[in-house]
Parts: structure tokens; sequence; C-alpha cells
């Protein structure tokens, strides 16, 4: 069968069957069956009502939930672990120290930091580097993973806008993910409303979640003009494009190169001349190399790279690639 | 919009291959056919080797537990197909189940976020977009999709692995099929 669809799903089926290929032949015996007890949906269900049930008698009887420490003490989220850039790999960006106290205006939080807000009263945990614009009354999540604990607040609702819409609290605790193509909201407690660029909106309970993806969106609203396009699809300030850079740069050192790469790619669309491009282009072969990426992967971006841009300044280090890995022969 | 199927031959006949072994011997079919399990597995897992290796030994541990299972079934392949397709969609489940919030937060387990197109090292743009397409469609709309576009199945035969109507099963895949022809891909 040779429609694209068939292509497309064969292509697909063959990347991810690539490991099985190379799993063949298995282990000559089958494995001695190694019973792994695992939690039925049914067990933890009734696990989850009885501790459920216990946690509501506690607040009945006058337990001082409140006084318990913050729900993300059990929301048990990885904090990844902070580590100086690897030897050898220069960083120009330094790796500041969590801020003791935040404030307001736009900044770039490192991973595994729990930083105080005075206004807007709020507690931000970053679980990734996160890039946030605070206010008093709305912050702009650009680009990251955090979790917010927001104090209750009487009157104006905080909004917590990123890329797939506006959040609005009024007090309670969620988690926002947003990478350059997707993003998620996650209510951990209380409730939420979600204002969708498209201006529909839902309200979130615990557990809810409300995810976003750019791609998904686009193509679903072929209608959707230029005003309720997502803020990233905006040409970028040069702070702000200066940040994304030290960014990928971080992630770099820290071997993180698929997030890396997915940067560089939205930096590239948000690019406004040829020249910014090439540079970012240029990184993202640098990238594609530093990660030990497939040889014919390299080869196909340098090629491309070349044709795009013939009088690149970085024709020789272009060529020297292509040597080292006989793309001529490929 | 209407969903037009290439037409599908009609049941294929159990590989001669399958009646090769031993049927008793649990070392010969998992050494035959556990590539074929385990390929099923990474497609439903989106490429999660791991993930993938722990489904697929469930099957062979569920065939462990049952001896004369594939006694009376007409094509070993073909039941594996079924076992490790239900199998996986159960895995899915349950894995979504507990992914929730609450439930992570009372089992303290950690979040495990599902690998991006970029994480598993997509580097060609059409695969990347395909993959992405692909892996936000529910489990049974995945699942239909590989066994019509890949395995070449009938819409029959994809029923009977997903234990589905004819009609379901082509919902699923017309759902599969506006997804992937939205995105335009060539």
């Amino acid at each position: 069968m040779s429609d694209p669809i068939s292509k497309v799903a064969e292509r697909l089926d063959a990347h991810y069957t690539q490991a099985a290929t190379d799993a063949v032949p298995p282990a000559p015996r089958f494995r001695a069956p190694a019973v792994r007890p695992q939690p039925t949906p049914l067990g933890v269900g009734l696990l989850a009502a009885v501790v459920i049930g216990a946690l509501l008698g506690a607040a009945w009887l006058g337990v001082a939930i409140g006084s318990q420490p913050s729900v993300l003490a059990g929301l048990d989220i990885r904090l990844p672990v902070q580590s100086p850039p690897a030897t050898g790999e220069a960083s120009p960006v330094p790796l500041s120290a969590c801020p003791a106290q935040g404030t307001t205006g736009l900044q770039t939080l490192p991973a595994g930091c729990r930083i105080p807000f005075a206004s807007p009263a709020m507690v931000v945990t970053t679980v990734a580097p996160s890039t946030l614009k605070i206010d008093a009354n709305r912050v702009g999540f650009e680009h990251g993973w955090a979790v917010f604990e927001v104090e209750h607040r009487t009157g104006r609702p905080l909004v917590v806008g990123f890329d797939g819409g506006d959040v609005e609290v009024l007090g309670t605790t969620f988690s926002v993910f947003q990478d350059p193509e997707r993003g998620h909201v996650e209510l951990v407690e209380g409730k939420v409303r979600i204002l969708e660029t498209s201006g529909a909106s839902q309200v979130l309970g615990p557990g809810g979640r409300f995810a976003w993806d750019r791609h998904e969106r686009s193509s679903a609203e072929p209608g959707t003009d230029s005003r309720s396009l997502p803020p990233t699809a905006e040409r970028p300030t040069p702070n702000r494009r200066d940040e994304s850079i030290d960014t990928v740069a971080w992630l770099r050192s820290q071997k993180e190169y698929p997030r890396a790469r997915a940067l560089l790619r939205r930096l590239r669309v948000q690019a406004s001349t040829s020249r910014e491009r090439e540079v970012l282009d240029y990184e993202l072969g640098t990238i594609l190399k530093a990660e030990q990426a497939d040889a014919a992967a390299q080869c196909k971006h340098w090629d491309a790279f070349t044709a795009r841009y013939p009088k690149t300044h970085y024709a020789d280090a272009v060529r020297k690639q292509q040597s080292a890995l006989q793309c001529a022969e490929r | 919009m209407t969903l037009t199927l290439a037409p599908r031959a009609s049941d294929a006949p159990p590989s001669p291959t399958d009646d090769t072994v031993d049927r008793r011997d649990l070392d010969a079919v998992y050494r035959r056919h556990y590539g074929h399990v385990l390929r099923i597995c990474l497609r439903m897992g989106a490429g999660d080797r791991e993930w993938a290796e722990d489904a697929a030994q469930d099957v062979f541990l569920q065939l462990h537990q049952q001896p004369g299972a594939l006694d009376e079934v007409r094509s070993i392949q073909a039941w594996l197909t079924t076992v490790a397709t239900r199998g996986c969609l159960r895995r899915l489940r349950r894995d979504r189940f507990m992914q929730a919030a609450p439930v992570r937060w009372l089992l303290r387990s950690e979040l495990r976020l599902p690998k991006t197109p970029e994480d598993q090292g997509i580097v060609d743009d059409t695969l990347r977009r395909a993959a992405r397409v692909i892996q936000a469609q529910p489990p049974k709309v995945r699942a239909a999709f590989f066994l019509y576009y890949v395995d070449q199945k009938t819409v029959t035969e994809i029923g009977e692995v997903l234990g589905h109507t004819k009609g379901y099963v082509s919902k699923l895949l017309a759902k599969a099929k506006r997804a992937v022809e939205r995105e335009e891909l060539r």
C-alpha cells in the first residue's frame, strides 16, 4: 500500500520498532515469571477513597488542615538537581542561585527553586528552568515548568497567562508546563478557570488538566486570525530572545539536547533576519553533533544548511563537519 | 467527512511458520514471537523501550500462566497480537489513572511525562509531526491506525483484536485519518 498515510505510518512504526529489531533475537529463554505486584486501579481507588475519607473526617473533627505543610510536600515532584556545567562545555550563562524573594518583572528562574513572592502573594516552585513575567495581578508564563501556590485573594483574581490561554485563580495550587510546542495546566487543589485564546472557558477541579498543543490547535482552527495567535508567535523583544539563547546554552551545558533543539527551533521561527536564522541553524547542527545524533541526520542538516545559506560565514566549519561525517558518500 | 478505506483481503490464513513451533514449548514461542510482541508494545508505548519490554513480558507471563491457551488458536501470531494490544491498552489506562494528580499525591509517586518526539530523537520534521499527531490520539485510535496501515489488517480483524464492532473500528480509523490529513504530512 503506498498512500501517504500508510507511508507515514510505516515510517513511524519503523522508528518506534528500531529498538525491537535490535532486540531480536531475544534472550534464549523465557524469563522466569517474576510476578511484579502492581496496584490495580480498583485497589488504588479504594485506597484513595479511604485516605480521602480519613482526611475529610479529620477536617470535620477540627484538625487544622491549614496548618499542614504545603501540599507540594506531598506532591513529590522530582526536582532536577542543579549541577555546574559539564567540564569542557563552556556555558556563557553562570548558574545563578535561587533568589530568596521573587520580584516583579521579567525573570528566568533556575530549576529546583522555591521562591516566595510578596506581590502577588504566591510561592513558585520551578521544576524546570522557567521564564516568567510577573506583575501584581498577572503572571506571564513564557516557558518552563513550575508549580504555583497562590494565596487566597479577595476581589480581583490573579491571571497566569500561558500560550494556550489564561488561568484565573483566587487561591489554589496548580502546575503549569510549557515548551515551544505545547503546554498543560494541572490543578492540585482548589478551582481555576481557564480562558482559552479562542475565547472558550472551562473550569478545572482538583486533578483536572488542561492541555494545549500549538500544532494541533492551529490545524484544528484554520481560520484563526492573528489576534488569537499565541503570544510566542509575536516577535520577541531583544531581551527575551537573548534570555532564550542563554537558556539554550544552559540546556546544552546540562546535556538536555532535545529541549535545546526544541527551543532553538522556536527561536528560529521567531527570527526576523536571515543572519539570525543562519546562526540558529548552525547552532542546531552543533547540538546534533554534541548529542551524537545519527550521521545521516547530521548530513541532512548540513546539506540543507549549505543549500539555504550558500554564502554562509560558517562555510569552512560546515565543510569540515561534512567531511568528518563523510556526507558525500551517503 | 467520509472515510474511504482501501479494500483488504479477507482474513489471511495463519502463517505456516506458526505451525513449526511446538505450541506447548513456551521457550520456542517466546523466541519466535517476542520481536512481534515487543514491536506492538513499542508502538503503543510511543517507542518507550522500558515500558514496551514490561508489557511484552506480561504477555508471555499470561501465556505461562495458561499453559493450554494456544492449543485451540488458529494463529499464534494473531492471538499474541490480540493479547499484546489489549494488554497495552489496559496498561495505558492504568498509567493514566496512576498519573492523575490526586493519585500521585496519595501514593507519593513521580509524574512521568510522556516522551516528546524531540526526546525520542526524531530529527525529520515530517516524522516528528506524525509522531506528535499519533501520540495525541487515544490509545485505541493508535492501535487501530497501526494495525490497519502497517499490519494491513482488515477492519473485521481489527474489530476482533480490539473487541469492537466494524462500525466502531471504522470510526477509530476515520479519526486517525482525519488527524493525519489535517497535518498535511507528506
